[in-house]
């Protein structure tokens, strides 16, 4: 429980502390950092994408470093299959002969699991990730298990490659918390990559934070109080992005196929209540709404084929609807 | 640290205590911006108005611009009022500046306790109050009043406005006295509506037979239900009007030939002995005489001989004969007393008493009802006339407004006379012409403006027909007739014009012309009668018939308060007959 202001701050304190740990490690991509750590605090998972190369992998692997959560990760391949991922059951026999079954666990159970490029993987592999994204279980052989807490996907996919990838489903889609963009480094940030990379020795980020603290940061950031106005803000932002909505402004009715669902306003809500309290805040405001917006709607708004040849993006949907809320404040 | 139980309530107050400047002044800026609007558009109003009324005759356009103005400005008000900020639009403005919805969040623990409110709940509170007092000693940078930039357009509209209203306001319309002339027509075709309204009710009221009421209120009521269909044309009005006094005169004249037959037949009663009584209760048109000389009749039947009786009978039978066709219902009751009257012989044979007998009773009420055929012409001429003098302002009106005046109402238009244009004697000159009125004395022919009731000498300097009672000429251009019973009560005045009969001026001096002769009365001196109260006032200009009608109404009561013999008595009758305005 939240007793004193002391308690937010010290919050705050800490999740600095813990991205400037990230930082020490990871190049620039402060903002990828910064959002990512705001699904950790949500209780949420990420869908990082990016061209190859830019350190996603790293950037999760850092990640688990600095938690010292449990890290696994499934590099997702066409011929991946879904027991790969959940784990299978094996007929074990004793030194005296007797037979039993024995469940090997898969990589999915781990605190922190990095699904790498996910699109690789046929949807029946990638739909063994949905029971574990969602409920926090896995179901093998006829028996639920439990994944244990905290856990985490974080899955990287490749935006260029089509050949050879499935695209994933809405309903997985849906279930990641937020779609990090992985942008490429400016020229500053790539001769610093190449000298941390190159070096004799290289630096591997200390462990800032526990799995009990990051529990007690997620509890913390629930508690965050969100008034009726932005709640009211958050819930237009959501009902903004359907193209049959009278409010919508006039580039949602033209290039939007499908709006964002209940799920983008709990994620839009769960992540501003962390993002309050990265900043010391004990409320959340309509700046919090705002910045996350973007990559809360990037993969729940699906775009027609007339934004597509247009080269109209979710995210540019996205600031046209919140430049027109913005006028109604 | 969580705050104590009392600071906790003082905390409580302090949020709306530093939204509440803010809540006024947001209230005052909706109010002002609302009033602006309210002004703007009342003013827009006003000023199509103004324009309007260059282009179509509107009766009080200008203060109705103003109005529209004011309306405007007191209704953009009280919804800038009903508009009231809030204490949560109070809490937004705030976050919209500085807060960064702090405030707002506060506020929603402020309006929804639930309970024991959480310890973040009151540290967020803190926070809040921290942030809003920081906003209230900014609030004049924040919320600066007055915020001209943002009423820039407003202002600029309204000015605009006014100034376009302002010169259309200085400059003179030619179309307001249009507009002024139509309103007074509109008004006056309601006041004729209500004043045939008025008499149709007067003829209910009249006690005459419902036959006579019927022919009173026929032309009236159509009179009025064709004015009600009638909002604005005047001309068709006066068209109405004059259908409505034509059928009214009619009607009239009808009952005045009724009555003049009465008369002549009077007249041959008088002739017979028997009946001398009864045709002079006629003569007289009153109606107890007439009844008490039947019942005279009746009673001195039985002391009649059989000769006398059949003399009496072959008389009423000759009455009867005598009568034109269409009073068929007195001969049949003339020749049902006649027979009475001969059958009484047999009955007085056979029962040695007379019976007045049911042909009497007829009779009776055969008279009874020529009788109201006298009261029937007064009251259809006097309703007629009453309709001219009405409609004659409606006909110098649309005249003056260049409208077409009906033919019939050309010379009331014109301002001489009414309708009808029936000037008794056709007495030339206009009503400034100065005249001499009839010389008063016993001869009762006073100067105009006198007390119609007192005596005196005195020469009228009006113009136009004088009339006087008793020896008085009068003198000027109009012509005199006059009768009198020489008893020294005022008579009537003279002075009514002729030539221009619509408005009759009250001579200013008194001092003729004419040939004024003396009269000094009886011997006796006769009865002298003074009060009363002139209703003319030296040298004003007064209508025709509304002098007439007062005139006629004084010559009425004199008449029934002096014993004149019945000659002088209808001689008086027709001079005001002969001098009505309809005629």
């Amino acid at each position: 429980m939240i007793e004193s202001k002391e308690q937010i701050t010290q919050a705050a304190e800490r999740i600095a502390a813990l991205q400037e740990e990230i930082g020490s490690v990871i190049v620039g991509q402060k903002t990828v950092v910064e959002q990512l750590l705001w699904c950790l605090l949500a209780g949420g998972h990420a869908l990082l994408e990016g061209i190859p190369g830019l350190g996603k992998t790293m950037l999760v692997r850092t990640v688990a470093d600095t938690i010292s959560l449990q890290y696994s990760r499934i590099q997702f391949t066409p011929d991946l299959m879904p027991a790969d991922i959940t784990g299978t059951t094996l007929i074990d026999f004793t030194e005296q002969g007797a037979a039993g079954r024995s469940f090997q666990p898969g990589p999915i159970f781990g605190n922190l699991v990095l699904a790498d490029e996910i699109n690789r993987a046929t949807p029946k592999t990638q739909s063994a990730l949905l029971e574990a994204m969602q409920e926090g279980t896995v179901t093998a052989g006829g028996e639920t298990r439990q994944l244990p807490r905290p856990f985490f996907v974080l899955a990287t996919q490749n935006p260029i490659e089509q050949e050879g990838t499935y695209p994933l489903p809405e309903a997985q889609l849906d279930r990641f918390l937020l779609k990090i963009g992985v942008s490429y480094p400016t020229r500053e940030e790539l001769k610093e990559i190449v000298l941390r990379t190159t070096a004799a020795t290289q630096h591997r980020a200390q462990v800032k934070m526990t799995a009990d603290e990051l529990t007690e940061l997620q509890m913390y950031a629930k508690h965050i109080l969100v008034a009726d106005d932005v709640l009211d803000m958050a819930v237009r932002l959501v009902m903004m992005t359907h193209p049959a909505e009278a409010d919508a402004p006039d580039d949602v009715k033209r290039y939007v196929r499908f709006g964002a669902g209940p799920r983008a306003l709990q994620a839009i809500v769960a992540v501003s209540k962390v993002r309050a309290l990265c900043s010391g805040k004990l409320h959340v405001s309509w700046s919090d709404i705002r910045e996350v917006a973007a990559p809360a709607l990037r993969h729940r708004v699906v775009l027609g084929y007339e934004a597509q040849a247009a080269g109209i993006t979710t995210d540019q949907m996205t600031e046209s609807i919140l430049s027109a809320l913005e006028l109604t404040r | 640290m969580e705050p104590s139980g009392s600071s906790q309530a003082k905390e409580e107050q302090q949020l709306p205590e530093l939204l509440l400047p803010v809540r006024l002044r947001l209230t005052m800026f909706t109010m002002c911006k609302q009033g602006l609007k309210g002004l703007l558009m009342g003013s827009s109003a006003g000023l199509l108005l103004l324009i309007a009324s260059r282009l179509w005759p509107l009766l009080h356009a200008r203060p109705a611009a103003v109005i529209l103005a004011a309306a405007g400005l007191l209704a953009g008000l009280l919804y800038g009022l009903w508009r009231r900020a809030s204490l949560r639009d109070a809490a937004r403005a705030m976050d919209r500046h500085d807060t960064d919805d702090a405030v707002s969040t506060a506020l929603d623990g402020w309006l929804r306790p639930a309970g024991q409110p959480s310890a973040i709940v009151l540290l967020q509170r803190q926070e809040a109050i921290a942030a809003a007092k920081a906003y209230a000693a900014m609030l004049s940078k924040r919320l600066p009043w007055p915020a001209w930039p943002a009423w820039k357009r407003a202002v600029l509209g309204v000015s605009a406005v006014w100034a376009i209203s302002a010169l259309l306001l200085v400059w003179a319309n030619p179309l307001d006295h249009l507009a002024e002339e139509r309103a007074a027509e509109r008004q006056q075709l309601e006041e004729l509506r209500e004043e045939a309204a008025a008499l149709a009710e007067e003829a209910e009221r009249a006690d005459v037979p419902e036959e006579a009421k019927r022919q009173l209120a026929e032309p009236l009521e159509k009179l009025r239900s064709k004015l009600e269909e009638n909002d604005s044309d005047m001309e068709a009005a006066l068209a109405e009007l004059a259908e409505a006094m034509r059928e009214l005169e009619q009607t009239a004249e009808l009952a005045k030939q009724s009555a003049s037959q009465l008369d002549e037949a009077a007249e041959a009663m008088q002739r017979e002995p028997a009946l001398k009584q009864l045709g002079a209760a006629l003569q007289d048109r009153l109606e107890s005489g007439m009844r008490e000389a039947i019942s005279d009749m009746r009673s001195e039947l039985q002391k009649l001989t059989p000769e006398q009786k059949e003399q009496l009978a072959q008389a009423l039978e000759q009455l009867a004969r005598q009568l034109p066709q269409d009073k068929e219902a007195l001969a049949s009751a003339l020749a049902e007393a006649a027979e009475q009257a001969r059958n009484s012989e047999a009955e007085d044979d056979a029962s040695g008493e007379t019976e007045g007998g049911d042909g009497l009773a007829a009779l009776e009420e055969a008279l009874a009802g020529e009788l109201s055929q006298a009261q029937l012409e007064q009251l259809a001429s006097a309703m007629a006339s009453q309709l001219g003098q009405s409609g004659q302002p409606l006909a110098g009106q649309l005249a003056a407004s260049g409208g077409s005046v009906p033919p019939s109402w050309a010379a009331a238009a014109s301002g001489n006379g009414s309708p009808s244009g029936s000037s008794a004697g056709g007495a030339s000159g206009s009503p400034s012409e100065p005249g001499s009125g009839a010389a008063p004395g016993s001869s009762g022919a006073s100067g105009s403006g006198g007390d119609p009731s007192s005596s005196g000498a005195g020469t009228g300097a009006g113009s136009g027909q004088g009339a006087g009672a008793g020896a008085g000429a009068g003198a000027g251009q109009g012509q005199g007739a006059g009768s009198g019973s020489g008893s020294g009560q005022g008579g009537l005045q003279g002075g009514t014009g002729a030539g221009g009969r619509t408005l009759v001026t009250t001579p200013r001096t008194m001092a003729g012309e004419g040939n004024v002769q003396e009269d000094g009365g009886p011997s006796t001196g006769g009865q002298e009668q003074t009060g009363g109260k002139s209703p003319m006032i030296d040298g004003t200009t007064r209508p025709y018939e509304e002098v007439y009608s007062e005139y006629a109404t004084e010559a009425k009561k004199a008449l029934g308060r002096s014993q004149l013999p019945q000659a002088m008595q209808d001689k008086v009758k027709q001079y005001f007959d002969n001098i009505q305005p309809n005629r």
